[in-house]
């Protein structure tokens, strides 16, 4: 059934990567709650590093798996994580308020970060089947279009504006790699731009443009996301360029930082590691993300190349929306560091992820 | 489908697409690369500096409430500022050695001590409230001992301040601290706990006008906790203002009428259904609830029998008693199982299924019409109407005059009361309706309940020529820059499709019941002002019951109704009152209904 093959093509460099941030993950989350008086600091770690190795099991499992599985069942997988979505959404109106996950007994699941993965797999499939190297006009991209505002709009019912925003984004990253023609491209700037103001002005309830004006403008709310945005400045700042050394940070007493070991991860690093800390924080980003390029760049497949696309899409999205956060170039929304903030749904999503690079890095050998 | 790409020009292709993709990822790492050496390298001694005091701090600006007005724009609801002591216990440097201190200027309340300490690990730079509302000369204390008070400050919050306290309360209700339950509702405002919301009444039902919205700043401060600088500042926005429906004057003379009695007073615009007056006895004091009361008051509050917290008004359901047969005359004219004419004969008792049924006047009315009948009360003529009628019927009237239902005014825990009928009976008992039940019913006694405000607005009925009104209570609601956000002018006004002529005719009655000396309203005819009326006894035990304890018990003496509308030849008032075992609602409850009007209708006149 497997062929022998991929495991001599193991993608050892695509593992040391990963796990090297789970190293770094795991320090920066005993540092960020080790605070004294605070007995739960080992706690966050233990949890922490027990989602890790499920995440790996996980990486491997869909690293086995051949990529075609994922092209055959994509479109099962899209419609049944919307499916998923529609009910969170019932289920959160008869509890009386917005829920995002559904409970399977210990563990609790997102189904809007799966959507995340199902996206790019609709797409990439797709895409495969409709390539125009002359870059693509408006009717091809009626069909893409419609995939990303399934979700998008079940996303944004929850309401969860972070995700919801992050599937467009992800999905407008695949459709420019694809190529749009100019004169197309120029068009959906300009109908997008005056939808999202009609949406704003006339579907909006009032609570939701406050949120996105504070969104927008976060020096308007110094109690909430201004607050958090300071706090998160001053310490970065405070780490200069050598850093104030592991777990020196002062900043990261509990009340700074609020989320510290989860959103605000990279603040409680940058401050103790400083400025030589932080540049070979984002080297090491940067390096997985240019690995997966060089997946697809080696890949002889256009699904494969396409997913792997996406999915550097979707870690670049995240992590460059949430280091852009804490060090003040972009507003506050929740928004996790893939695979170094607390959380098991996003180490699930993102290790997933991973196995289905790993799956394409294995098979470059494949022609078909 | 796969398609090979070997051989074709799209490995090329996608090379150059992949080779963009990473141009534009490059580009944005170092985008974030500079931005990281533009805070740590070249701002780096800055931010060391702030970071070495943990010097910012947050500071929550509390907005002040909207304010309550009646309706000729006299304040009703203030806020007063009030002063808490507050302590930072990252600031307080030794806890214990504080709290000594302050001990000294304050009574220290219990727990405090283990409260800052947790809070020193958690949440060190959050104000934790250590004294609330203390006088000016506490105040006066801690700012001149203020260096020996590390990290304590006075906070000067809005608190609600009701002015007429006991006159209006179960209208205006009153604010407690916010529970779970709500803070899980308003997840999308900063509400915590400890603040003060509406928790009932008009306070509750405005929350959302009332409350305004909350500011915050964030400010630098010393080693010692004092503010240097403020950073940044959100003011908060005062809450919106309500100007009642309710007349003050009208409020506080009812009140005082009713006086040591429990009981009811509603008046109403019969045109609007603006509410004029909702009084309700006893009553409470709302600042008890801002300012905390001991737990004797609280549970004399609970246990006290009159139930001082009811708004008897919306919540109490009494037996209609004799007011309640306006209802059954309209439905018998209407339906044309009786003329205006049309006479019956009544011995003082009527014989009916197996036993007699008693008119109150044991000598009899004689033969008298249904003008006659309403202002003599004359029970047995509504026996006789009542048999014809049937209790369905009844009850279909009932139902179209606003019983069984709630009125729909603002404020919250309303009754619907019970409109029987053989239906109903069914559902309840599990048994059929019987004839002789009907007979109860139709004088206003059996199972028939009702609030006061219904009969107000059954009242306002017939005095605005037969549309059913919604009450309500906000008639204006203004915000803090002084625009409109809301008026009300009549709610809702829904004709009941009654003839005029049916109308007129009990109103000429009710008109008798004041103005005629055979009328049972006959002692408060007033030479100032002629009044409509209807009197109502309502037995709250079985008259035989009734009569071995007679005057010895007053739990087990009658309610006394009255409702009345005024002037008749244009009616600007109607009233309802209920004055709880009043016996009689000729020598109770017609007084005040009459005071009432007449202050109404003669201060309208002397403005």
């Amino acid at each position: 059934m497997i062929d022998k093959r991929i495991f001599s093509n193991f993608d050892w460099v695509l593992f040391f990567l990963i796990l090297a941030l789970f190293f770094i993950s795991l320090a920066e989350i005993y540092s960020a709650t080790h605070a004294k008086g605070v007995v739960f600091g080992s706690d966050f770690v233990l949890r922490q590093g027990i989602w890790f190795l499920a995440g790996i099991v996980l990486f491997f499992v869909f690293g086995i798996i051949d990529f075609h599985f994922y092209e055959r069942w994509s479109l099962f997988f899209y419609w049944a994580v919307n499916i998923c979505l529609v009910y969170v959404i019932f289920e959160g109106r008869l509890a009386g308020g917005s829920q995002r996950w559904i409970s399977l007994g210990i563990i609790n699941f997102q189904p809007s970060e799966l959507a995340k993965i199902a996206l790019v797999l609709v797409l990439a499939r797709h895409f495969s089947k409709n390539i125009i190297m002359d870059g693509v006009g408006l009717r091809p991209l009626l069909m893409p279009i419609f995939y990303t505002m399934i979700p998008f709009i079940l996303i944004l019912k929850q309401p969860d504006l972070g995700t919801a925003g992050t599937l467009v984004l992800i999905a407008s990253f695949i459709i420019l790699f694809v190529k749009v023609e100019k004169k197309t491209l120029a068009s959906l700037i300009g109908v997008v731009g005056i939808t999202g103001t009609a949406f704003f002005l006339f579907f909006l309830k009032d609570y939701q443009k406050e949120r996105i004006i504070s969104f927008l403008n976060p020096g308007q709310d110094p109690l909430g996301s201004g607050y958090h945005i300071i706090q998160s400045k001053i310490a970065i700042g405070s780490g200069m360029f050598y850093g104030k050394g592991y777990c020196q940070g002062t900043q990261n007493a509990l009340s700074f930082l609020p989320e510290q070991h989860t959103d605000f991860i990279f603040s409680v690093f940058a401050e103790e590691w400083g400025f030589a800390g932080g540049i070979i924080f984002l080297s090491l980003y940067f390096f997985i993300l240019v690995w997966g390029l060089k997946i697809a760049g080696t890949c002889r497949n256009r699904f494969g190349i396409l997913t792997c696309v996406g999915l550097v899409s979707m870690i670049f999205w995240q992590l460059f929306i949430n280091l852009g956060m804490v060090m003040g170039i972009f507003p506050v929304v929740g928004m996790p560091l893939p695979l170094i903030s607390y959380g098991g749904t996003s180490v699930i999503t993102i290790m997933a992820s991973m196995g289905i690079l790993l799956s394409v890095s294995m098979r470059k050998f494949m022609s078909r | 489908m796969v398609v090979r790409i070997d051989g074709s020009p799209e490995p090329e292709w996608f090379r150059t697409r992949l080779n963009i993709l990473l141009i534009w990822i490059s580009a944005a790492f170092l985008i974030l690369g500079i931005r990281l050496f533009w805070l740590q390298v070249i701002k780096g001694e800055e931010f060391r500096k702030l970071s070495v005091n943990n010097s910012v701090r947050i500071q929550r600006l509390l907005p002040a409430r909207g304010l309550i007005f009646d309706r000729n724009k006299r304040l009703v609801v203030d806020n007063r500022p009030s002063f808490n002591v507050k302590v930072v216990p990252k600031d307080a440097g030794s806890i214990d050695e504080l709290l000594l201190k302050l001990g000294e200027i304050i009574e220290i309340r219990e727990g405090a001590s283990e409260e800052l300490k947790k809070a020193l690990v958690y949440t060190p730079f959050k104000a934790i409230t250590i004294a609330d509302d203390v006088d000016r000369d506490i105040v006066a204390k801690i700012e001149t001992n203020q260096f020996f008070l590390p990290g304590t400050y006075i906070s000067v919050e809005p608190k609600r301040d009701y002015l007429y306290p006991g006159t209006a309360s179960h209208v205006i209700g009153y604010l407690g601290e916010a529970d779970t339950d709500f803070l899980k509702r308003k997840n999308n405002i900063p509400v915590r706990v400890g603040d003060y919301v509406g928790k009932s009444g008009i306070e509750k039902k405005f929350e959302d006008f009332l409350r305004g919205e909350y500011g915050g700043a964030q400010v630098e401060v010393n080693a010692r906790g004092k503010i240097m600088q403020v950073l940044n500042e959100v003011p908060a926005v005062p809450g919106d203002n309500l100007h009642l429906t309710i007349d003050l004057e009208l409020q506080k003379h009812a009140v005082e009428l009713l006086g040591e009695e429990a009981g009811s007073v509603v008046a109403m615009n019969p045109h609007t259904g603006e509410v004029l007056c909702m009084a309700n006895t006893p009553s409470f004091n709302e600042n008890l609830f801002v300012t905390g009361m001991t737990d004797s008051q609280w549970q004399e509050l609970i246990q006290n029998p009159l139930r001082p917290l009811e708004n008897k008004a919306i919540q109490g359901k009494y037996p209609p008693g004799s007011i309640f047969k306006m209802i059954p005359a309209a439905a018998g004219l209407e339906e044309e199982i009786i003329t205006f004419e049309e006479k019956y004969f009544c011995s003082g008792r009527y014989f009916y299924g197996d036993r007699f049924f008693r008119c109150w006047n044991q000598y009899g009315h004689g033969n008298i019409d249904i003008k006659q009948a309403l202002i003599e009360s004359c029970d047995v003529y509504f026996y006789k109407l009542g048999v014809k009628l049937g209790v369905d019927k009844l009850a279909e009237y009932s139902r179209l005059f606003g019983l069984g239902s709630k009125t729909g005014i603002e404020i919250e825990n309303e009754e619907a009361g019970i409109v029987p009928d053989s239906k109903w009976k069914m559902q309840k008992f599990g048994k059929s309706w019987q004839g002789g039940e009907t007979l109860s019913v139709i004088i206003g006694q059996g199972y028939n309940l009702v609030t006061p405000l219904q009969m107000a607005v059954m009242t306002s009925a017939f005095a605005n020529g037969g549309s059913l009104v919604k009450p309500f209570l906000v008639k204006k609601i203004v915000d803090s820059t002084g625009k409109t956000v809301k008026e009300s002018i009549a709610s809702s006004k829904k004709d009941l499709g009654i003839d005029k002529k049916y109308l007129s005719i009990i109103n000429e009655g009710l008109d008798l019941v004041v103005n005629s000396p055979v009328g049972t309203g006959y002692s408060i005819k007033s030479d100032k002002i002629r009044i409509a009326g209807k009197t109502g006894t309502a037995q709250v035990v079985s008259s035989e019951k009734y009569k071995m304890s007679k005057g010895k018990r007053k739990k087990w003496l009658p309610h006394a109704w009255f409702i009345a509308f005024a002037p008749v030849e244009d009616p600007k008032i109607a009233v309802a009152v209920i004055v709880e075992h009043g016996e009689h609602g000729s020598a109770t409850a017609a007084p005040i209904a009459k005071s009432i009007i007449e202050k109404y209708c003669l201060g309208e006149e002397n403005d």
